[in-house]
């Protein structure tokens, strides 16, 4: 408790530091509890993602960071390893390949990197892997891009 | 200091510079010989010294010109026997280069040899008599030739030793000359602190690492944590963050698999540190 505790708190401060860093990831933490963070995530280019911003959400366990945090997406996404209707990302990181030296922020990047190379192999959204797995990556595209536009981008008008 | 040098020699080595010759072909043991190279080398000299003294006194005519041949000559003698003095089994060596010198003789022979030519040539009474007799000289080269070469492999074996610069405890070592050993040291221990980069805080719980824990590498990868979180991880999953292998010296995971008592009671006390945390 008293170290999960400890290291969100270094976490924190280093995010603050490192804000300009990484201009893709804005990650900040709950005003009233450390263990819930959410995170802004800008859709990676040459994606069907592209100008959106995608906002997760971190519930951070107590034996963090021997334990992964819990991440699901809040928006909408149309993606092969994120469950459609609860956010739920498929990533080996966040279960069984998670290590200790992981932190929230390099979650962020992975997490970044995975939308930007699906994993068809094993979909939450069977849909959209279905769509990859047949080699129709224009319907994918535009199925994706159609759903970033309804719900990652700022309404028009 | 070519006076010095003659006057030293001359009385206590002409003596026995009459036996030498005898005893060289009798003589086979190595110690023994390495005693007549030196004897030989310090009748030699006295033998220069001599004829030296004579030819100036022969010819004043030519006093400037002899004078100043001695002076190069005695600058030879004394180097030799500075050599001499300091390190006995040096003595082969050292003359052997040196003899070279002043004889002006490019022979490839080996550094006994050398001293044989001289000597002969000294024996002969006139330094311009050695280059008329240089056919005398080359028979009695050849006939010493066998136990030349003896002296030769003697003085290669002995070589690794000479050839080494002054050790660090060596009294003829000059004051001036840093001490290469300690200077080293230093920067190789640095060096192999640097090389691992050492973070200067824990990756997972954040803290800093204290001495302790920046030598302690639990993991082959390099991954370095510090030992609390090392002893947390062991009791979880027991993989390395840095690799995800699973730590090796792991305490339980030894001990289930390690049945022989001694071994698992020496792990166990070994990790006893691990365990009060």
């Amino acid at each position: 408790m008293q170290q999960s505790r400890a290291r969100l708190f270094k976490e924190y401060k280093e995010v603050q530091r490192e804000k300009v860093a990484d201009p893709d990831i804005q990650l900040v933490c709950d005003d009233s509890n450390i263990f819930k963070w959410t995170a802004l995530i800008k859709g990676p280019s040459e994606t069907p993602y592209e100008g959106g911003v995608f906002q997760l959400a971190f519930a951070v366990p107590e034996p963090y960071p021997l334990q992964p945090p819990q991440v699901r997406f809040l928006t909408k996404i149309f993606h092969p390893n994120v469950h459609f209707k609860t956010g739920e990302i498929c990533l080996d990181i966040l279960k069984n390949a998670w290590s200790p030296a992981w932190t929230l922020q390099s979650v962020c990047r992975a997490i970044i990197a995975l939308m930007a190379h699906p994993e068809a192999d094993s979909p939450l959204n069977c849909d959209s892997g279905n769509l990859l797995r047949s080699g129709d990556v224009r319907g994918f595209n535009s199925m994706a891009r159609m759903y970033t536009r309804l719900a990652a981008m700022p309404k028009k008008g | 200091m070519i006076s010095d040098s003659i006057t030293n020699a001359s009385p206590t080595s002409a003596p026995t510079a009459r036996d030498s010759p005898k005893k060289k072909r009798s003589n086979k043991s190595a110690k023994l010989k390495q005693n007549k190279l030196g004897l030989r080398r310090e009748q030699w000299l006295s033998q220069v010294a001599v004829t030296n003294k004579e030819k100036s006194a022969k010819k004043p005519v030519e006093l400037e010109r002899r004078e100043e041949d001695n002076s190069n000559g005695g600058d030879v003698v004394d180097v030799r026997q500075e050599s001499y003095m300091e390190s006995p089994s040096n003595s082969s060596m050292g003359g052997g280069s040196s003899s070279t010198n002043f004889s002006g003789c490019s022979s490839s022979s080996s550094c006994s040899g050398n001293i044989t030519e001289e000597d002969n040539a000294v024996d002969d009474g006139e330094g311009e008599e050695c280059v008329d007799d240089w056919e005398a000289l080359a028979d009695a080269l050849e006939a010493e030739e066998n136990e030349s070469v003896k002296v030769e492999e003697e003085s290669v074996r002995e070589q690794p030793s000479r050839k080494q610069a002054w050790r660090p405890d060596d009294d003829l070592r000059p004051q001036g000359l840093p001490n290469l050993g300690k200077q080293l040291s230093f920067p190789e221990l640095d060096k192999r602190y640097s090389a691992v980069s050492v973070p200067s805080s824990c990756p997972i719980c954040y803290e800093d690492l204290d001495l302790t824990d920046s030598s302690f590498l639990p993991c082959p990868c390099g991954f370095r944590l510090c030992l609390f979180c090392h002893k947390t991880i062991c009791d979880g999953d027991g993989r390395c963050p840095g690799c995800r292998k699973a730590y090796e010296q792991d305490v339980n995971r030894a001990e289930s698999s390690v049945q022989g008592g001694g071994f698992t009671i020496r792990l166990a006390r070994s990790s006893s540190m691990f365990c009060r945390f």
